[in-house]
C-alpha cells in the first residue's frame, strides 16, 4: 500500500496565509496573486483527484480562484485559509460532477489521461496505464458527488474524518457514512468488472 | 474488521485509491504560467465589472425612484447619502487600466490563402511544417513545427502575451503603438518591446534568440536577462553565447517572408564567442522610455529610414551613456554606418562606447564591429578576431 498523500499545505504557513489574506481582503491584488500562487499547485492536485483529469479543470480551477476573491471580504478567519480554499475547492468539484451526472459527460480522451501519467514508460505500459485510469474514473463515476468528495479525501488522500468533514461541511458520522458507502459501490463495481480486468 | 470488508479495502486500494493516489497530478511551470494568466484575467474582468454598475440595475432604481409617489418617502430618498463604492472600488486598484476581455486572435496566413483559415487562439504546426500569422497589424510569427502557440489573454490592455509549446516561434513586433509582448515558454518569459526574434522550446528549456535590437528574458527564478542583437540566451544553462547560422538564417527566411527583400545577414554578424549575460540592464532612465523610443528605433530600420533610426538612436545613446540600452543603440547606429560603407563614422560611433561595457555578452559584437569599422571585414579577418581584450 503507498503512503497516504501528505498534507498539503504546512501549519507554519498558516501565518503568511493570514498576512497575504488581510492585505487582499483590503484591495491589494499583489497579495492575492502571491496567495493564489501559493496553493494553485494544492487546489490543482485536489480537483484532479476529485473529479479526474476533465478538460474543464483549468476552467473550474479559474472559477474556485475567482470565487475566493469575491469571498474574501467575508473570510473572517475563524478557520485556517487553507480550510476555507479547499471547501471552495470541494463545493466547486461536486457541482462539476452533480452537473455531469445528470447530463451526459464526455468520455476522457487519451490526451486528458496522460496528463496524469508520469514520462519514461513504455508504450504498452502506457496503453495498460491509460486503460487502468479510464477504468478507474468510470468506477468513480458511479458514485454521487458527496460520496466521491469523501472518499477521496479520506480513502485517496489519507484525511481523518474530522478534517474531511471540515471540509465538506458535514458532521464526522455524515462523512463516515459517505465513505463507507462509497466504499461498498465501489466493490460492486469492482465485482461486476471482468477478472482480467480487476 | 471483518476478513471480507478487509479485502474489499484491499482490492479497492489496489485498483482505486492506489492508482489515484500515485497520478501524477501536479502542475508544470508552463501550466501554472497559463493558469496564473488565467486566473489574472479573470479577477481582471471582476473588477471592471465591480466599477462598472450594472445597467439593469440602475433602471430598476430608477422606476422604483418613479414609484415613490409619497412626498415624505421621496423627500428621504433624496436626503439619504448615496451608497458607499464596493470596498474595491475605493482601493488603488481603481487606477488600473480595464483590461481586454478576451485575448487577440491570431489570423493565419499560408496555402490555403489569405483569410482562407479563421482567426483562432493557437496556432499549431505539424513537423516539418511552418505556420505563419498574424495577430492585429502588430506581430508577425512564423512557428516552425512541431510546436504550438496560443494567445493568452494580458493583464493590461495593449500588452500581447503568447504562449509556446514547442517549437521554434520566429517573430517580429511592432510596438511603436505602446505595450509589450510577452512569450512564455519553458523556463523562460521574453519580453519584447519592439524588435526581430526568435523564441525556441528545446528538451531543455528554452532558447531565446535576438536578430535585431533587444528583449529581456526572465528565468524560472526570476533572474532577468538582457539579450542583444546577434545573441541568443538558453535557459539550460543561462548563458548568452553568439547566434547560431541556422537561427540567424531562419529569423532572416521569416524576415523576407513577410516584407520581402531584406538584405541576408553577413555571416560575420555572428559573434563567435560565448559571453556570460549580464543581470538586467540599469538603465539610468526609466525603462519605459527607453523602451518606447527602441521600438521607434526599431520600426524606423524596418522601413529602412535611416535617417530617423539614426535620431532615435543617438538619442538613446545620449540619454542612457553606459546603460544597455545606450549600448546596444551604439552599436546599431555603428551596423547603420557600416551598412552604409561609412567607417569613420562607425568608428566615431564606437569610440562613444564605455570601456568596459556594461552588458559584457556585447563585447564580442562591438569588437567585431570595431574590427570591421577598421576595414578589415572583406577578407573574412573579423570572423577570426582575437576578442574584445585585445581588439579595444
Amino acid at each position: 500500500m503507498t503512503a497516504p498523500v501528505p498534507r498539503l499545505v504546512r501549519a507554519s504557513d498558516a501565518a503568511e496565509d493570514a498576512r497575504l489574506v488581510a492585505a487582499a481582503a483590503s484591495g491589494d491584488r499583489q497579495a492575492f496573486a502571491d496567495l493564489y500562487r501559493r496553493h494553485l499547485g494544492a487546489v490543482y492536485a485536489r480537483l484532479t483527484r476529485v473529479v479526474g483529469p476533465v478538460a474543464e479543470r483549468d476552467d473550474l480551477v479559474q472559477h474556485i480562484f475567482l470565487d475566493v476573491y469575491r469571498a474574501l471580504p467575508r473570510f473572517r478567519g475563524d478557520a485556517a485559509f487553507t480550510t476555507f480554499l479547499h471547501r471552495i475547492v470541494l463545493n466547486v468539484a461536486c457541482e462539476h460532477l452533480e452537473r455531469h451526472r445528470r447530463g451526459r459527460s464526455e468520455p476522457l480522451d487519451d490526451r486528458q489521461l496522460e496528463t496524469l501519467m508520469t514520462a519514461g514508460a513504455s508504450p504498452e505500459q502506457q496503453a495498460r496505464h491509460r486503460q487502468d485510469l479510464r477504468r478507474l474514473f468510470d468506477r468513480l463515476d458511479g458514485l454521487s458527488a458527496k460520496r466521491r468528495a469523501a472518499f477521496v479525501l479520506v480513502a485517496v488522500e489519507g484525511m481523518s474524518l474530522d478534517e474531511a468533514a471540515a471540509l465538506l461541511g458535514a458532521n464526522v458520522p455524515a462523512v463516515k457514512q459517505r465513505v463507507l458507502e462509497a466504499r461498498r459501490e465501489l466493490a460492486k463495481a469492482l465485482d461486476r468488472e471482468p477478472k482480467e480486468s480487476t | 474488521m471483518k476478513a471480507a470488508d478487509r479485502d474489499r479495502d484491499d482490492r479497492i486500494e489496489t485498483h482505486i485509491a492506489g492508482p489515484l493516489r500515485d497520478a501524477h497530478v501536479e502542475l508544470d511551470q508552463l501550466h501554472r504560467a497559463r493558469l496564473g494568466s488565467a486566473i489574472e484575467a479573470a479577477l481582471d474582468r471582476e473588477d471592471q465589472a465591480r466599477r462598472t454598475p450594472a445597467p439593469g440595475r440602475s433602471r430598476r432604481w430608477l422606476a422604483g425612484g418613479s414609484l415613490a409617489l409619497a412626498a415624505a418617502a421621496a423627500v428621504l430618498v433624496w436626503r439619504r447619502a448615496p451608497p458607499p463604492p464596493p470596498p474595491v472600488a475605493a482601493a488603488p486598484l481603481v487606477a488600473r487600466a480595464p483590461a481586454p476581455v478576451a485575448p487577440p486572435l491570431l489570423v493565419p496566413h499560408g496555402q490555403a490563402g489569405e483569410g482562407g483559415l479563421p482567426p483562432t487562439t493557437s496556432l499549431v504546426a505539424l513537423a516539418g511544417e511552418k505556420a505563419r500569422a498574424t495577430i492585429g497589424a502588430r506581430v508577425r510569427l512564423t512557428l516552425v513545427g512541431p510546436g504550438r502557440v496560443s494567445v493568452l489573454a494580458a493583464a493590461q490592455p495593449g500588452d500581447l502575451e503568447l504562449l509556446l509549446e514547442g517549437g521554434r516561434l520566429l517573430a517580429d513586433y511592432d510596438g511603436r503603438a505602446g505595450g509589450t509582448l510577452r512569450v512564455r515558454s519553458p523556463g523562460a518569459v521574453t519580453t519584447v518591446v519592439g524588435t526581430l526574434f526568435a523564441v525556441e522550446v528545446t528538451p531543455f528549456g528554452s532558447r531565446v534568440a535576438v536578430a535585431h535590437g533587444r528583449v529581456r528574458t526572465q528565468d524560472a527564478s526570476g533572474r532577468q536577462w538582457q539579450v542583444g542583437a546577434g545573441t541568443n540566451w538558453s535557459s539550460a544553462d543561462e548563458r548568452v553565447s553568439p547566434l547560431p547560422r541556422d537561427l540567424a538564417l531562419a529569423l532572416h527566411e521569416h524576415e523576407v517572408s513577410w516584407t520581402g527583400n531584406v538584405p541576408a545577414p553577413a555571416p560575420t554578424e555572428t559573434p563567435r564567442r560565448p559571453a556570460h549575460a549580464p543581470p538586467a540592464a540599469r538603465a539610468s532612465q526609466p525603462a519605459e522610455d527607453l523602451d518606447a523610443l527602441y521600438a521607434r528605433a526599431e520600426s524606423a530600420m524596418r522601413g529602412r529610414d535611416n535617417g530617423e533610426a539614426r535620431r532615435l538612436l543617438d538619442m538613446i545613446a545620449r540619454r542612457d551613456p553606459g546603460g544597455a540600452a545606450g549600448e546596444v543603440a551604439l552599436l546599431d547606429l555603428a551596423r547603420l554606418a557600416l551598412a552604409q560603407g561609412d567607417r569613420a563614422t562607425a568608428r566615431q560611433v564606437l569610440a562613444r562606447l564605455p570601456a568596459p561595457l556594461h552588458d559584457p555578452a556585447l563585447e564580442e559584437t562591438a569588437a567585431h564591429l570595431r574590427c570591421r569599422a577598421a576595414g578589415d571585414a572583406d577578407d573574412g579577418s573579423c570572423q577570426g578576431h582575437a576578442g574584445p581584450a585585445q581588439a579595444r
